[in-house]
């Protein structure tokens, strides 16, 4: 058994746990993360990927709207190679109440989101696909942002600080001493070794599993499991995100994200946060509503549908179950005033937005407890280099501290250049010194942070590819190589069986073919 | 137009590879990374600017041959979008004289038919076709195609066609080699149809846009489609048909006009257009002028790239057939590499080369005694592979079965 | 006018076809695009267990025409010099790219893997700058299959071909042309000794003909394995060109590059196919019989839009299976057919063949083109009404 001992333990490794290692590690306070799968696994990577101007919650939630058009400013300065300043669109179609837009133009314009009105002819124009229907559209600071690489950039910043981290490692009970956590037993998930962690806080950041680990630590953590679910266009039919200009509702934002689109999101209520799959209902939903602003929607090759889990708090005694109307502002919890348990904070609801300044006050919330007095550096630290997009620095935005040894290996002439993961334009290099680092161990895990099999073709040509090339290390780090590529497959095909009709069905045939009956990886009826 | 091809493209290529897998060039030159790569893969990526690059590299070596679409199995326009995307990229490098000249064969044509001996010479002389390749990049060692003494126009002007009342009427396309370099094949042509009772006519046209479109100059075949079209509306209005003996050129009419080009009404002229081989496959009177003195000799037969894609078949491969003593031997060694004025450019001359190399292969499996193909330039690489004669399917059949008996 | 016209150049088609020549009628195959054929590992996976399955089964109606099928085919392949080993009674083990082992019937004789018990070295070819076979993965499992049991040591080397980006079609031509052949012998001739098994990945030339893998044999005195592996597929290629050239040698016709979109009849006879050409087109082919070859999904032999999933040619009734997405049930979605693989009781003359028909799902019964090679066959035979044909169904 491993022991280890922190200051503050952060369970969870997505938007809230590592923006929370970096405010801390900035801070210099000293903190260990320890996450049950890899970084942003859950709904850090499982949403829309919009970046809000806080134009949605104008109506609704001005608060909200304020914070996010803040954030989203901040984000924009501080992370520049997570974030695309996409700019979007809101769209009001002629079935759309203009009542609404008026009260929606009020509200942007008292949270301080900037809004142009664009003509919409030009945007007709632009966009053949988009309907006739368009009657009025206004232009305002949406972005689209990386879950993924929002984390991981999160999570290295912290490392050159001195946070630590500790990923595929579940929470498997705490220790309590006289009304106080003191320490929580883990497991790594890929040796079976436990690890014995000392802390004086531990922060509950496990997103939608937060109610499970709350019960470990045996108190309660009133939450509503919200799934959404998305599907995910082949290619980027819109450079902005476009957003109905209607109270927020299902299936109303389109977010080009990198190569793809992203449709999104229903609002369904779970008992279970694993209940990850998205229904034919749901699908069938989106769908429709998406044809309202593309008529030829289901023309477009669909990649695949996912789901993820939003935890809404639904605070003590609530017992509202109408997800829209829960707020979706974050919670700090202290277990002591609440349930007399010391030495555990939790943290619920928010939006990816809004991580960073989540981060903070919750930075700010354990400095008192801790008695240290420091101020949250997050804002000003820039968290990635100042590269913008059209400097065709991909490897640099992509990779950001960790992207000069990507570099050192592109240099001159080498066969490494080679793309591997044709859709994404992924090199050799990349998957080579990928494969490499510590915090790798298969290859989900490649995939997430390079995008390898993320694209049309989902693996079809890179994911034996690419098992091949870094086969020494994955071997070294977890099961059978053959065995991740089965596990990769098979999560592949369980975003594309939800959408099995024209293209997508073709594809999931071609991808059968090849990995079932050329490489009979599943293996075949032997002979009889 | 280019919205239409990306999004065709986006929507239905699977990136299974067949394209790149059936394409000459990427087989023989390791520059060219296929047309998937150049094609669907740089599309997608370029849509976003973290992943985007300004032209794909190799772009350049597409032939357009074809081979790629007709072998997707999704439907992809691949060869249009790569004909897109190479002539914006040659268009912002600026273009070569070459590929001025190259993109409009009339241009030499018209001056080389009235010097054609003194032009046939210089091309095969070592010290110019040096200086062409310094100055203007053009291969020093893949043989021009020989110039005729009398263009098809100046033949067709003089000749009298015989037909008898009630005449059937056809317009026909001769296309640039017909009409500078082999009017025989023109010829030919005529003399069947007018065994036939049908009376030829060949209005004014201009170059079929085939060539223009290989050196990137889309206004330019542009410019020749709308002219061409303008020619063929009342004739088409009046339903006659319109027969090409050139496949590069019929697949320009019928496909790149409407298609890459994207003239819409082109689309209204599709049904009119006939191979001419396929026309006459298609008359019941064929039958009986096919009980002719048979075809000697041992024939094998080259299918161009650009029949194959017109969708077609290979209905003269099938006339010659009903005739021929022998079975004709189809080739089957795909694409000759020429590719038209492709392989006419000295930084090509190894690609078409090295591709030539299948055809001379099979050749030599075969050992004909003479070769068959309906594309000229086709031809013109049969020949420089082999040293054999090469007829198009209509020569062939026009010597037996207009023999006046 | 047709005796036979077959929709589709795939496995099918082709045997379809293949079945007319030689029966010297007159035939044409009518195709857009290549389908699954050339995508394939170029193995013909085969059950032999199946062939006693119930009646119904697109197993049972071909069982009589499975030896004589799979013979034609060898000879029409090998007419291309293109050589299968084989049978459809017996699989046969061979090892691919990943190190997966894979049990087919019919594999080219540079996949064939005999005795493996006697080699004492494997050494295991790649490419620097081909990224599509790692040796080192390969040797990992192939001495972990067992399969090699007086396995001694095995090694992994690198051949340079001398180009800044290899991708599998230049590399496979690249290998048979000039000098590189000549380097690459030379490369590998320290590495010769007896008892030596080298393997490569599937791209020892790009042409049926293509005899690579039996000169590295003869010269270095070593046994040549060639691996099947992923896209492009030069085995798939090879074995595509080689039936089609070799039908085209006996006088079938092609129409590439169009698309069928519908039909006519008279009666209860197909009298013609309705065909869609570049640019638009559309004219009609006429003929005595049919053949209907289409394939799945991928060939777009069946259609899915979100409503239903069709046969958009005929229409013939569809059979979808339970539980469409677990699984990959769907690779069993197919049309119905009746003992004599006619799809449509009221069109006499119209046959279905390969992976179009019901129940022929490639991956759990692992016979894509084995199935596809025999119905495809049979379907020709029907089509031309061959009387011992019928009697014996």
């Amino acid at each position: 058994m491993k022991k280890l001992k922190t200051t503050v333990l952060i369970i969870g490794g997505g938007a809230t746990g590592t923006g929370l290692l970096r405010d801390l590690a900035l801070r210099g306070i000293d903190a260990l993360l320890v996450e049950q799968k890899d970084i942003a696994h859950g709904a850090s990577s499982r949403f829309h990927g919009l970046l809000h101007s806080g134009a949605r919650y104008a109506v609704k939630d001005p608060n909200a709207a304020r914070e996010c058009i803040e954030e989203n400013l901040i984000l924009k300065k501080i992370a520049p190679t997570c974030v695309e300043e996409t700019g979007g669109y809101f769209i009001e179609l002629n079935s759309d109440d203009p009542a609404y837009t008026a009260k929606w133009l009020d509200g942007c314009q008292k949270a301080g989101i900037e809004v142009r009105e664009v003509d919409p002819n030009h945007l007709k124009r632009e966009y053949p696909l988009l309907t006739k229907e368009v009657k009025r559209v206004f232009e305002v600071p949406d972005g689209t942002v990386d879950g993924f690489r929002l984390c991981w950039a999160n999570v290295w910043q912290a490392e050159e600080y001195g946070g630590r981290y500790l990923t595929y490692h579940q929470l498997e009970g705490f220790e309590k001493q006289h009304g106080r956590l003191t320490a929580a037993k883990l497991r790594s998930s890929l040796t079976g070794e436990e690890v014995f962690v000392e802390f004086e806080v531990a922060v509950n950041a496990a997103g939608a599993w937060a109610a499970e680990v709350a019960q470990l630590a045996g108190v309660k953590v009133n939450l509503l499991q919200n799934k959404g679910t998305l599907i995910a266009f082949n290619q980027r039919i819109f450079q902005k995100v476009f957003n109905r200009l209607r109270p927020p509702s299902d299936g109303d934002i389109w977010v080009p994200h990198h190569t793809i689109t992203i449709l999104g999101t229903t609002s369904v209520n779970v008992d279970n946060p694993e209940i990850l799959r998205p229904t034919p209902e749901e699908i069938t939903k989106l769908l429709e509503i998406g044809k309202e602003l593309i008529p030829e929607v289901l023309e477009l090759r669909m990649l695949r549908a996912f789901a993820g889990i939003r935890p809404l708090y639904l605070g003590e005694e609530s017992n509202s179950q109408d997800s829209r109307s829960i707020s979706r502002d974050f919670v700090i919890i202290d277990h002591e005033k609440n349930d007399g348990l010391k030495g555990l904070i939790s943290l619920v609801g928010g939006k990816l937005t809004t991580y960073r300044l989540m981060a903070e006050k919750t930075g700010d919330y354990i400095g008192k407890l801790l008695g240290i007095d420091r101020k949250s550096k997050t804002s000003e630290i820039p968290l990635t280099p100042a590269l913008a997009v059209e400097e065709k620095n991909r490897i640099a935005r992509r990779y950001i501290v960790r992207a000069p040894k990507i570099e050192e290996r592109l240099k001159g002439v080498t066969e490494e250049k080679q793309v591997l993961c044709e859709c994404e334009g992924v090199t050799v290099a990349e998957i080579k010194e990928v494969a490499r680092w510590e915090d790798t161990h298969n290859l989900e895990d490649l995939r997430r942070k390079t995008r390898l099999g993320m694209g049309t073709c989902q693996g079809l040509n890179c994911a034996h590819r690419g098992l091949g090339v870094a086969f020494t290390e994955l071997l070294e780090k977890s099961q059978e190589p053959l065995e991740q590529l089965k596990e990769f497959l098979k999560n592949r095909y369980a975003g594309q069986k939800h959408l099995l009709w024209g293209e997508q069905l073709r594809e999931a045939e071609l991808l059968t073919g090849l990995y079932g009956c050329n490489f009979s990886l599943f293996g075949g009826t032997d002979d009889v | 137009m280019l919205k239409d091809i990306s999004l065709e493209t986006l929507n239905h290529c699977a990136k299974c590879s067949t394209c790149t897998a059936n394409c000459p060039v990427a087989k023989v030159n390791p520059d060219f990374p296929g047309p998937k790569a150049v094609g669907p893969d740089w599309l997608r990526l370029s849509l976003n600017a973290e992943t985007k690059v300004d032209y794909p590299e190799g772009i350049e070596y597409c032939s357009n041959c074809k081979n790629c679409e007709i072998a997707c199995p999704s439907g992809v326009p691949v060869a249009s979008l790569n004909q897109l995307t190479r002539a914006e990229k040659l268009k912002k490098k600026g273009f070569r004289l070459r590929e001025k000249l190259f993109a409009n064969p009339r241009l030499l044509g018209r001056i080389a038919v009235n010097f054609a001996g003194l032009v046939n010479f210089f091309t095969k002389i070592k010290i110019f076709r040096l200086i062409g390749k310094t100055l203007f990049g053009i291969s020093e060692n893949i043989s021009f195609p020989a110039y005729a003494h009398k263009s098809f126009s100046r033949w067709f002007g003089s000749y009298r066609q015989k037909v008898n009342k009630p005449k059937n009427k056809v317009v026909y396309f001769p296309g640039c080699f017909t009409e500078y370099n082999k009017p025989e094949v023109g010829e030919a042509l005529v003399k069947i149809l007018n065994r036939l009772n049908y009376e030829v006519i060949v209005p004014e046209f201009k170059c079929c846009g085939q060539p223009a479109i290989g050196n990137g100059r889309l206004d330019t075949a542009q410019e020749f489609a709308h002219f061409n079209l303008s020619q063929l509306k009342k004739y088409v209005k009046d339903g006659t048909p319109v027969l090409f003996s050139c496949p590069s050129c019929l697949l320009t009419f019928k496909e790149e006009y409407g298609g890459l080009l994207g003239i819409e009404e082109a689309r209204e002229f599709v049904p009119y257009f006939y191979e001419a081989g396929e026309f006459l496959r298609g008359l019941q009177e064929i039958d009986k002028l096919l009980e002719c003195e048979p075809i000697e000799g041992k024939y094998a037969y080259h299918e161009p790239c650009h029949l194959k894609a017109s969708g077609v078949g290979t209905p003269g491969l099938e006339l010659l057939n009903e005739v021929a003593v022998n079975k004709i031997v189809p080739l089957d060694a795909g694409c000759c590499g020429l590719s038209g004025s492709y392989g006419l450019k000295a930084e090509k001359e190894p690609i078409t080369e090295a591709i030539g190399q299948n055809l001379k292969k099979a050749i030599d499996r075969h050992a004909p005694e003479a070769l068959v193909t309906e594309c000229g330039m086709c031809g013109v690489q049969l020949n420089n592979v082999s040293g054999l004669p090469v007829y198009h399917p209509l020569e062939l059949l026009a010597e037996k079965i207009t023999k006046e008996s | 006018m047709y005796d036979l016209v077959v929709i589709g150049a795939g496995m099918s088609g082709l045997m379809a076809a293949g079945a007319g020549a030689r029966r010297q009628k007159k035939v044409l195959v009518v195709a857009k695009g290549q389908g699954a054929l050339s995508l394939s590992s170029g193995c013909i996976d085969f059950n032999p267990g199946l062939l006693e399955r119930e009646e119904g089964s697109p197993y049972f109606k071909v069982r009589e025409v499975v030896e004589e099928s799979f013979n034609f085919f060898k000879y029409l392949v090998k007419r291309c010099g293109l050589n299968y080993v084989g049978s459809p009674s017996e699989q046969t083990r061979i090892f691919t790219t990943l190190g997966t082992v894979k049990n087919s019937c019919l594999v080219p004789e540079s996949m064939f893997l005999e005795n493996p018990d006697s080699y004492e070295r494997i050494i295991a070819v790649g490419f620097k700058g081909y990224f599509d076979f790692s040796p080192k993965m390969f040797l990992y499992y192939a001495k972990k299959s067992g399969i090699f049991p007086g396995l001694k040591e095995t090694e992994e080397v690198y051949f340079e071909p001398g180009v800044r980006t290899v991708n599998t079609t230049w590399l496979a031509q690249a290998l048979t042309r000039g000098e590189l052949k000549e380097k690459l012998i030379a490369f590998l001739k320290p590495y010769a000794r007896p008892k030596t098994l080298m393997v490569f990945p599937a791209v020892l030339g790009d042409l049926p003909e293509d005899r690579l893998f039996k000169e590295v044999e003869e010269v270095l005195g070593v046994k040549v394995v060639e691996l099947p592996g992923g896209f492009p597929s030069v085995p798939g290629q090879r074995l595509h060109k080689a039936l089609v050239s070799s039908l085209k040698e006996m006088g079938v016709n092609f129409l590439f590059n169009a698309e069928v979109i519908g039909y006519k009849k008279n009666l209860r006879q197909v009298t013609s196919i309705k065909i869609k050409e570049s640019g638009g087109r559309v004219r009609e082919i006429s003929g005595k019989a049919f053949v209907l070859a289409t394939g799945s999904f991928w060939g777009k032999g069946l259609r899915a839009n979100t409503e239903e999933i069709c046969e958009p040619i005929f229409q013939s009734k569809v059979y979808l299976p339970r539980n469409f997405a677990e699984d990959f049930n769907f690779l069993a979605s197919g049309i119905y057919t009746d003992e004599y693989l006619r799809p449509i009781k009221e069109l006499e003359n119209l046959y279905g063949a390969g992976s179009i028909l019901a129940n022929s799902n490639y991956l759990k019964n692992n016979s894509g083109l084995g199935l596809a090679l025999a119905t495809g066959y049979k379907a020709g035979l029907l089509a031309l009404g061959d009387g011992e044909v019928r009697r014996n169904a």
